[in-house]
């Protein structure tokens, strides 16, 4: 199956499974019931089954379960499920009471992260792609690689031009951006002013070089755009491994608050 | 630091039984009294040759000791008693590869039953299969269904030569005493003597002719003696090296194109001079565009060449060239057929609606491959692996989570490296391909580098591997890699001798121990990562093109 086949039934799916539950709440409505129940069960149980997905991936090389992927798909399409249930539930309002409150908003904040990372994980990898081909753990290994290339070649210019030209541009502008990964939210957003910026100090710096100088600075101009190449590889591979670091607290914290916030209801209404 | 005596080539012999007295009566026999002692060196002596590298074997009538569609690198002899292949339509294939999915178990439980009666009894307690009593009887009253294996003759050279799957099932007719020599033995004794090197080589081409000439789809409704006129008149032929690896390894690392070290074939706009199938090995197909070749597809083993161009001419008079060149990817064996047979022996008796298509000048040939794709596949001979480790970068998010998944199988340490070659928005990484042609087996001194029987996947047994890096340097694609051995404790094994390192070959295994997906792809999230079967052209071109 295509992936957009997959997608267009996936979302079928989806669209069926809010039909069958308006359908449903109406009903528990006509009849007097109070749908919150209804809508709060499913919910919960829906969080239970995208908790599922963390579970699935500890388990490797079974001959059971499906690939992860097709656990991602699910996750995915219930998390979507889920947002809607939530609004079947809360309303858009925020609820009265820290404890409501609380694990209100840190659904919202998970599905929200949510989100982000499934669009990163969408927007990203071909960006990325097109950019080069790098390991994340060899991005530092080789900025510093060409970190020293450049002081090797500014040093060179030193002694071979007689002249503090670029040794000075090289500190002025050069130096702190060769130290470490740099410009982490403009490559994020594709601003391209960096590299803009760059380009015209350059380009400023080259009318007052001779010969020799500029060969130099070509070659450490090349190896600038590498670097900002590699930035960008650092900035893009680092957020599609970091949102996890608030997506998967969140998805234990809501777990937890939402059994409390079960049997706080239920507690309330004398079911336990 | 624990210290141990480095492995050695015969530390683990293929048998344990091969005293100096079977040694003796082995060499006695009519088809190995000839080899010289002399001949052989000291390093490699004959009879370590044979106490080592071969055992014997012993079947009981009915028991089979070859069977089709099995991958093995052994040749056989029969010392006593009578062996022979079964031939027909009951010589079917075994299933090769296991069947995956949720519904397994119902796919599984299916099984062949041509004549209405089971044709193998189960395994016994030595693993070997039995023809069952109605097949023994059935094959009696049929002699036509068998070829009697001559005396003192070798057979299973096919598979061990080829690299591939054995190409007919072979029982033993009476009690038999059978010598299986091992890739390694066959191997060096074919090295060292020259009658034996003939020997095997004539047989591997009469076996091969007859064989690719059933197999082939459309000659094969035509009858024994019509295939024999073919058989006599058509010709074996090999191209390329068979250690390709070398020379395209050499080529690689200069940056070259490798179209140059690839023997041409037959040639656009030459004559047909004939039908060619394939035997063995990979050809490119290509087309000249101005002043280069474009790769538009490959040929693989059971695949044929020119007949198009042969069906056209003979249906409408005309006198049509070769429409593309073929060129020998590596190392190829062919059958080139001649015109005149073709059209005697076979085209006379094919149907319309087998023939194929008129060709009208436009390419019949399309695999809705991106042709850049495919040419980079070709070019790089990515094509010989049936489990290539192909990423799509436009969905992997280098969470490493197939990393992660290899490792916790492999006593934490992941048998591939996520790098790899860019094809496109395509990665094919550094895992090991379990390659349809495994040049790492050749020069493998002890088998610990192997095929494994039934699936074909190439594995590495870590107690006969002894280190010497064979493998790891023939691998054109740089999917092996030697590492250190470590004691339960942690320590690196060193030689006592000199105190370096022992190291052992390390690859992907295809996770054969622990399911039916490899734990890679399993664990992708993405739907980013895949083994394909670069045989199976359509289905790959699917998963590039979904």
């Amino acid at each position: 199956m295509k992936l957009q086949q997959r997608r267009l039934l996936n979302f079928s799916l989806l669209f069926v499974a809010l039909l069958i539950i308006l359908f449903i709440q109406q009903l528990n409505q006509y009849s007097l019931n109070h749908s919150a129940f209804f809508t709060g069960w499913l919910l919960l149980s829906s969080i239970f089954l995208l908790y599922l997905f963390t579970l699935r991936k500890k388990i490797v090389g079974g001959k059971i379960f499906f690939k992860v992927s097709t656990w991602m798909q699910l996750h995915i399409y219930v998390g979507f499920l889920a947002v809607a249930l939530f609004l079947l539930h809360a309303g858009w309002k925020a609820p009265e009471g820290v404890a409501k409150q609380l694990v209100y908003f840190i659904f919202i904040f998970e599905s929200l992260s949510g989100l982000f990372g499934l669009c990163i994980t969408r927007i990203l990898p071909p960006s990325l792609a097109r950019n080069g081909s790098v390991l994340y753990q060899d991005i530092k290994g080789q900025q510093q690689h060409i970190a020293q290339q450049v002081e090797q070649l500014v040093e060179r210019s030193l002694t071979q031009t007689d002249s503090n030209t670029i040794a000075t541009f090289y500190r002025q502008f050069l130096l702190s951006f060769l130290l470490r990964p740099r410009n982490f939210w403009q490559h994020i957003f594709q601003y391209k002013k960096i590299i803009y910026k760059f380009e015209a100090e350059f380009s400023n710096l080259y009318r007052y070089l001779n010969e020799e100088e500029r060969h130099i600075i070509d070659e450490i101009q090349t190896l600038v755009i590498e670097k900002n190449r590699l930035d960008y590889q650092y900035a893009g591979q680092s957020l599609l491994k970091r949102w996890l670091f608030v997506h998967i607290p969140l998805s234990y914290a809501l777990l937890l608050f939402s059994v409390l916030h079960l049997m706080l209801v239920y507690a309330y209404i004398g079911g336990i | 630091m624990t210290k141990v005596r480095r492995p050695k080539r015969w530390d683990n012999p293929f048998s344990k039984d091969m005293s100096d007295a079977i040694v003796a009566r082995v060499l006695s026999t009519k088809a190995l009294s000839h080899l010289e002692t002399d001949n052989f060196s000291d390093g490699l002596p004959l009879n370590g040759i044979i106490a080592n590298d071969t055992r014997i074997v012993h079947f009981k009538a009915g028991e089979v000791i070859i069977r089709k569609g099995e991958y093995g690198g052994s040749a056989f002899l029969t010392l006593s008693g009578e062996a022979a292949i079964i031939k027909g339509e009951f010589e079917f294939e075994i299933k090769t590869k296991k069947t995956t999915g949720f519904f397994s178990f119902f796919k599984a439980s299916k099984s062949k039953n041509l004549l209405g009666f089971p044709l193998f009894s189960t395994h016994n307690k030595e693993e070997r299969l039995t023809l069952s009593p109605h097949f023994q009887e059935f094959i009696q009253q049929h002699p036509d269904n068998y070829i009697n294996l001559e005396a003192n003759s070798f057979y299973g050279e096919i598979a061990a030569l080829a690299r591939g799957t054995r190409t007919a099932t072979v029982f033993a007719k009476t009690d038999s005493e059978i010598l299986e020599i091992g890739w390694q033995g066959l191997r060096d004794l074919m090295r060292y003597d020259i009658k034996i090197r003939e020997q095997i080589r004539t047989l591997y081409k009469q076996h091969s002719l007859l064989i690719q000439l059933r197999k082939t789809k459309f000659l094969s409704h035509l009858k024994a003696e019509q295939l024999q006129h073919l058989n006599e008149q058509s010709l074996f032929e090999n191209y390329g090296q068979f250690e390709w690896q070398r020379s395209f390894n050499a080529l690689k690392n200069k940056g070259d194109s490798v179209l140059s070290i690839e023997p041409i074939i037959a040639k656009q706009e030459d004559y047909v001079d004939g039908l060619l199938l394939i035997c063995s090995g990979f050809a490119r197909l290509s087309k000249t565009v101005n002043h280069g070749e474009k790769t538009i597809g490959y040929l693989k083993q059971g695949d044929t060449f020119g007949f198009e161009e042969l069906a056209h001419n003979y249906r409408t008079g005309a006198s049509l060239s070769y429409q593309h060149s073929l060129r020998a990817i590596g190392y190829v064996d062919i059958i080139r057929i001649p015109t005149s047979a073709v059209e005697k022996y076979a085209l006379e008796y094919l149907d319309e609606g087998d023939l194929p298509l008129l060709l009208n000048g436009k390419d019949n040939l399309d695999y809705g491959l991106d042709t850049g794709i495919l040419e980079q596949l070709v070019e790089h001979r990515f094509i010989n692996g049936s489990s290539t480790m192909v990423i799509d970068r436009d969905r992997c998010t280098g969470c490493d989570d197939c990393v992660s998944a290899c490792a916790s199988l492999h006593d934490g340490q992941a048998r591939f490296s996520r790098h790899g070659t860019i094809i496109d928005k395509y990665s094919i990484t550094h895992a090991c391909m379990h390659c349809t042609d495994p040049v790492c087996l050749i020069g493998c001194p002890t088998g610990a580098i192997h095929r494994s029987g039934q699936l074909g996947n190439i594995i590495v047994d870590d107690n006969t591997c002894i280190g010497c890096s064979g493998c790891a340097t023939s691998c054109p694609y740089e999917n092996i890699v030697m590492r250190e051995v470590l004691t339960d404790d942690g320590q690196v094994l060193l030689d006592e001798q000199n105190g370096s390192p022992i190291l052992k070959a390390s690859k992907c295994d295809l996770c054969i121990q622990h399911g039916s997906i490899p734990a890679c792809e399993q664990a992708c999230p993405h739907d980013a990562l895949k083994r394909l079967d670069m045989g199976n052209i359509a289905s790959f071109t699917d998963w590039f093109n979904r």
